[in-house]
């Protein structure tokens, strides 16, 4: 037929001219705010440096040795050893468009002391995007000394690593096995009505799975995820609380606790769907922190090996949402550690003495979750009683956001002016 | 000075404060240049390439590619060089073909040595020179980013470029403030944004939106729906997957893959260890087959594109520089005369001795000074091209030889300006019973040890019948000097009527003429030694008909033919490894009615394994059995065997 679209021109002609990307955004954005801050500080980056001094044999680069050392060979062997020499910190984040968590991470490590290599997620990434601020700032980033070259952001989601087939789950494997996971989602975990939460925990065991098997070392987990016990879906919450409702069936310990935080008739067989819909809300946060942490410990304990996970301090605060209503975020911590330990001879045939090396048992650490899911600080209270911890970390957060070319006036104004987000 | 006159790096610079991007046309004084921004290459591994050399020329001691494969959504190279100061990227953008390379402006700039305009600061002989490199990219794309920054300035630059004419624009022609005209070529928003990293340097070139066709190609699409299209049809013969590939995504756009990536290396390897691992295979290859190693069927156009970059670039060898290889290695090395009717001559080397140190040659291993590192995709690439450890064939002759030359020409005599000036070059011929892969057979020309174009199989031309002979060999040729001015816009072809380049047709015509001598030389020669060591007359007139066959074919090595008493393909393979050509007796030789044990079948068994060996010794002179499986060549000599014998009744 003359004249008409034949489809020979499909894959030759791109359907539109090629148009310039919006520069950078000046615009602040809720993860500018001050407390994001002392999440940095006193969670994140506290626990990474603590891991860090832990394992690290030798912390500091040889002279002249750049990111191109990290390219040239060690990565992918040695990520899952103890960091060392020529080893980098491996962090899978998500980190934003400015990547503050990854420049906050190199500057509170300390120079020469660590190496960061990264890969990150971020929807926003990509070509078909109106911003270059992903590209300049990833540019920027790992053009710092101490940070690999090769270290990239992802056009991807993260819960694109919810199938082994993706291109996303590839990249998992080829930056890993990591040190430091760092979760700070935009979406949430805490299953709501409107919305699937069942990719991301997906994800979230597709990449403990991966871990599990390719990485021998302690690495931490953070979760930063709000939840809103108004809008739970409570069926998957449910399905959530199965692990925490197994371990309340069979230790008594662990459920003479449990008893002291929620009604008793939360953990009764078939009642489920009806007793979480009337805990309180605070009781519903609670439970969540717990649940999550219960879940986490159930897929530690039924690989193999078995891997020991243990919560640590965590902190929560309070975002405004839609009519400015109150919805918790709360800022979780985990770390990781492989129950490994050398051969025992009972015999006595052999003349080494081994001892077995003990691992905190499940209900230890189930123990101690409900502990510090209890104890967890509110930052908007310790900021709010701490004037001069707020002001150090309204100036640390300045530099950063100067550093990372923003309008540090503008910035300070911004902050005074109460940080609002338009 | 008004805002319209002010200089664009004035401009941008002025972005730092004002924090707005500064808007310009890309622009060119010659239409004709006007097209490179059209795309002017054939291949998208043409613009990676070029991409290379600008780093390299930038000093840049590494250079990171990462593609996205097999997605390809966008691609990112950046390098650690010196970066572009404003008023570099004002020339750049402004003066496209105006390259301020190997000028005093460039000296000026900073993108020459103060001393000497061919050479980086860095002392580095420049590759490029017409300041196109950049805009290859519109192999790719439309549309791409520079984020760049110079050493020691506390901002780093940003452009954000489409090629072509914007929405509403429709002519290409403009008229500058000087009333000169100019061609628009594309439209850029440039800024500055402010950097932490004072002390950093590089450029960052990341290309966005690629083209659909180039997006196509890099993921083999063309491969894929051929394998798709037959595994429909249950009649057609199927086409498998290449060996080695990276993959294939559902749909351009998605992030699934539906065919799993099938490589040599893992994720836990390193950067040298992949590499090491990839070329491993294609090696390996060759172990499998009796034919040649082609990399166009053994990898998808991704893996392809990794090679020919590993062979373009100004790199360390895989294994050794030949002029590094040694005596102990196992070659014989031969100098190259450098006279019309010369004749190549034994090198005396001994030991560890190479022939770098016997000729005093120049070419280095790599670059002269600060290493030069190229990582695409987690790996580090090297000149693959194979010296030791090569498959051995059915040659008698197994030794491999290195022969190695070197020039200087001044034309004397002759003006410059129709000479060209010196041509100064070193260059080897490196003979081996088989090249793996065969895309390395023939010639490549290395200008500032960089090249645009592959293997030329036909050794620039050489018309003597040599088609077995050159099969065999790969060459390189260094030129030091000159040969420059004959390369082509695409730096990919040369111009054939420069004098430089029909000075290198004559030399290596006559390196290659003395190779063959004694080449020949060297198979007669064993042949005889052959012949007498095993105190055999010539068998019968089969031997000889072969012999005289094969030597008016130009082949004066026959091939080892083993008929062996074996029964299994694994035990033949022992045998094989050793470089002979074995044909199992109970496959080969068709079978009779007769009695075993009778004279009669004895003697027919006897000439039929003659006859067959000499079938194989003829076909393997021709080469043409080197397409075909060992299985696949016994079937074609029983086939031809028993139809011999139905004419014998």
């Amino acid at each position: 037929m003359i004249g008409s679209d034949s489809g020979f021109a499909d894959d030759i002609v791109p359907d539109e001219l090629p148009v310039h990307l919006e520069p950078r955004r000046e615009k602040f954005l809720p993860w500018h705010r001050v407390r994001k801050e002392f999440i940095r500080q006193h969670l994140w980056n506290a626990l990474t440096k603590r891991r860090v001094s832990d394992s690290w044999v030798i912390t500091r680069e040889t002279p002249n040795e750049t990111a191109a050392h990290t390219i040239g060979g060690e990565v992918g062997a040695s990520s899952s050893a103890p960091v060392g020499l020529g080893t980098p910190l491996s962090c899978l984040v998500i980190p934003g468009d400015d990547l503050l968590d990854i420049r906050a991470l190199r500057r509170d490590l300390g120079l020469p002391a660590c190496h960061i290599r990264y890969l990150g997620f971020n929807e926003s990434a990509g070509s078909d995007h109106v911003s270059t601020q992903v590209h300049v700032a990833n540019n920027a980033v790992t053009s710092l000394v101490g940070v690999a070259r090769d270290s990239r952001v992802l056009h991807d989601r993260f819960q694109s690593i919810a199938k082994p087939g993706t291109q996303a789950y590839r990249y998992l494997k080829e930056y890993g096995p990591y040190h430091v996971v760092n979760l700070d989602l935009c979406g949430s975990l805490f299953p709501t009505e409107s919305a699937d939460t069942q990719e991301y925990y997906t994800a979230i065991h597709n990449l403990l799975s991966y871990q599990f098997l390719a990485q021998t070392t302690k690495w931490l987990l953070f979760i930063t995820t709000q939840v809103e016990p108004s809008r739970a879906d409570i069926g998957q919450f449910a399905a959530l609380c199965q692990p925490t409702r197994e371990n309340y069936r069979r230790h008594g310990t662990f459920a003479e606790r449990l008893k002291a935080e929620f009604p008793d008739d939360v953990f009764h067989e078939g009642t489920a769907t009806a007793s979480l819909a009337a805990l309180a809300e605070e009781q519903s946060v609670s439970l969540f922190g717990i649940a999550l942490g219960k879940w986490l410990m159930a897929l530690g304990h039924g690989s193999e090996p078995k891997w020991t996970i243990t919560m640590r301090h965590s902190y929560r605060y309070t975002i405004r949402v839609d009519n400015d209503r109150g919805v918790a975020m709360l800022s979780l911590a985990f770390e990781f550690e492989r129950n490994a330990s050398a051969p025992v001879d009972s015999a006595g045939v052999s003349s080494l003495r081994v001892s077995p090396k003990k691992y905190k048992s499940e209900a230890e650490c189930a123990l101690k979750l409900i502990e510090l899911v209890g104890q967890m600080e509110d930052v908007d209270h310790i900021l709010a009683s701490d004037v001069q911890l707020r002001s150090d970390l309204l100036k640390s957060k300045a530099d950063l956001l100067q550093a990372s070319g923003y309008d540090r006036d503008k910035y300070l104004k911004w902050v005074d002016d109460g940080e609002i987000v338009t | 000075m008004s805002s319209s006159q002010q200089s664009l790096a004035d401009q941008i610079r002025q972005s730092e404060t004002t924090r707005r991007w500064v808007e310009t046309t890309l622009s060119t004084d010659e239409r004709v240049l006007a097209r490179i921004t059209d795309g002017i290459y054939r291949q998208p591994a043409s613009a990676l390439r070029e991409l290379i050399s600008n780093a390299y020329d930038a000093d840049a001691t590494e250079v990171i590619i990462l593609t996205d494969a097999p997605r390809f959504s966008e691609i990112a190279v950046r390098d650690n060089g010196r970066g572009l100061s404003p008023e570099i990227l004002e020339h750049l953008i402004l003066h496209i073909g105006g390259s301020p390379k190997r000028s005093d402006y460039g000296k000026f700039l900073g993108v020459a040595a103060p001393d000497n305009s061919t050479k980086s600061p860095g002392g580095r002989t420049l590759i490029g020179k017409l300041g196109i490199g950049l805009f290859s990219v519109a192999q790719f794309t439309h549309h791409f980013l520079i984020i760049t920054k110079t050493a020691g300035d506390k901002y780093r630059t940003v452009a954000d470029i489409t090629l072509g004419l914007m929405e509403g624009q429709t002519q290409r022609t403009t008229v500058n403030e000087d009333g000169r005209s100019g061609f628009t070529t594309g439209h850029a928003r440039i800024w500055r944004e402010h950097a932490e990293d004072v002390e950093s340097q590089g450029t960052e070139i990341k290309l966005l939106d690629l083209l659909p066709r180039t997006r196509a190609e890099l993921a083999s699409e063309d491969i894929w729906t051929r394998v798709a299209s037959e595994t429909d049809d249950p009649q057609a013969k199927a086409t498998t997957p290449p060996r080695l590939h990276i993959g294939r995504m559902t749909t351009p756009q998605g992030d699934v893959l539906d065919h799993q990536p099938q490589l040599p290396w893992t994720e836990a390897d390193s950067p040298d260890e992949r590499f090491c691992k990839f070329v491993g295979a294609v090696r390996a290859s060759a172990d499998t087959h009796t034919g040649s190693v082609d990399l166009e069927t053994l990898c998808d156009h991704y893996l392809q594109t990794l090679w020919t970059l590993a062979l373009a670039a100004p790199l360390e060898y895989f294994q050794v520089h030949p002029f590094d290889l040694r005596k102990e290695d196992g070659l014989s090395f031969f100098e190259l005369e450098n006279a019309p009717r010369g004749q190549a001559t034994n090198l005396p080397i001994s030991g560890s001795e190479t022939a770098r140190k016997s000729l005093k040659l120049q070419a280095p291993d790599g670059t002269f000074g600060q290493p030069f590192k190229v990582f695409i995709d987690g790996m580090r690439l090297r000149r693959p091209i194979l010296y030791l450890g090569l498959p051995r064939t059915a040659n008698a002759l197994q030794t491999p030889l290195l022969f190695v030359g070197r020039h200087q020409q001044h034309f004397e005599g002759k003006p410059r300006v129709l000479s060209g000036g010196s041509l100064s070059f070193e260059a080897y011929l490196f003979w081996a019973p088989k090249i793996v892969p065969k895309q390395h057979q023939g010639v490549v020309l290395r200008v500032g040890n960089a090249s645009g174009s592959l293997f030329d199989r036909t050794f620039m031309g050489y018309q003597i019948q040599e088609q077995q002979r050159t099969r065999q060999l790969t060459a390189e040729i260094f030129v030091h000097e000159g040969l420059d001015d004959a390369l082509n816009l695409d730096r990919e072809s040369f111009n054939y009527a420069h004098p430089h380049y029909q000075y290198l047709v004559k030399w290596l015509h006559s390196a290659l003429r003395q190779f063959a001598n004694k080449h020949k030389e060297l198979g007669a020669a064993l042949h005889a030694e052959r012949v007498a060591a095993h105190g055999l007359e010539v068998r019968t007139g089969i031997d000889d008909s072969v012999a005289k066959a094969l030597k008016e074919r130009g082949v004066e090595d026959v091939p080892k033919v083993v008929l062996a008493d074996v029964s299994t393909l694994d035990e033949a393979g022992g045998l094989r490894s050793e470089g002979a050509v074995v044909l199992r007796r109970d496959v080969v030789l068709p079978p009779s009615g007769a009695r075993r044990g009778t004279r009669l079948e004895r003697d027919r068994r006897h000439t039929a394994g003659s006859k067959a060996m000499a079938l194989a010794q003829l076909l393997h002179g021709w080469g043409l059995m080197d397409t075909l499986t060992y299985g696949e060549q016994e079937k074609l000599i029983r086939d031809i065997l028993e139809i011999m014998m139905v004419e014998a009744k």
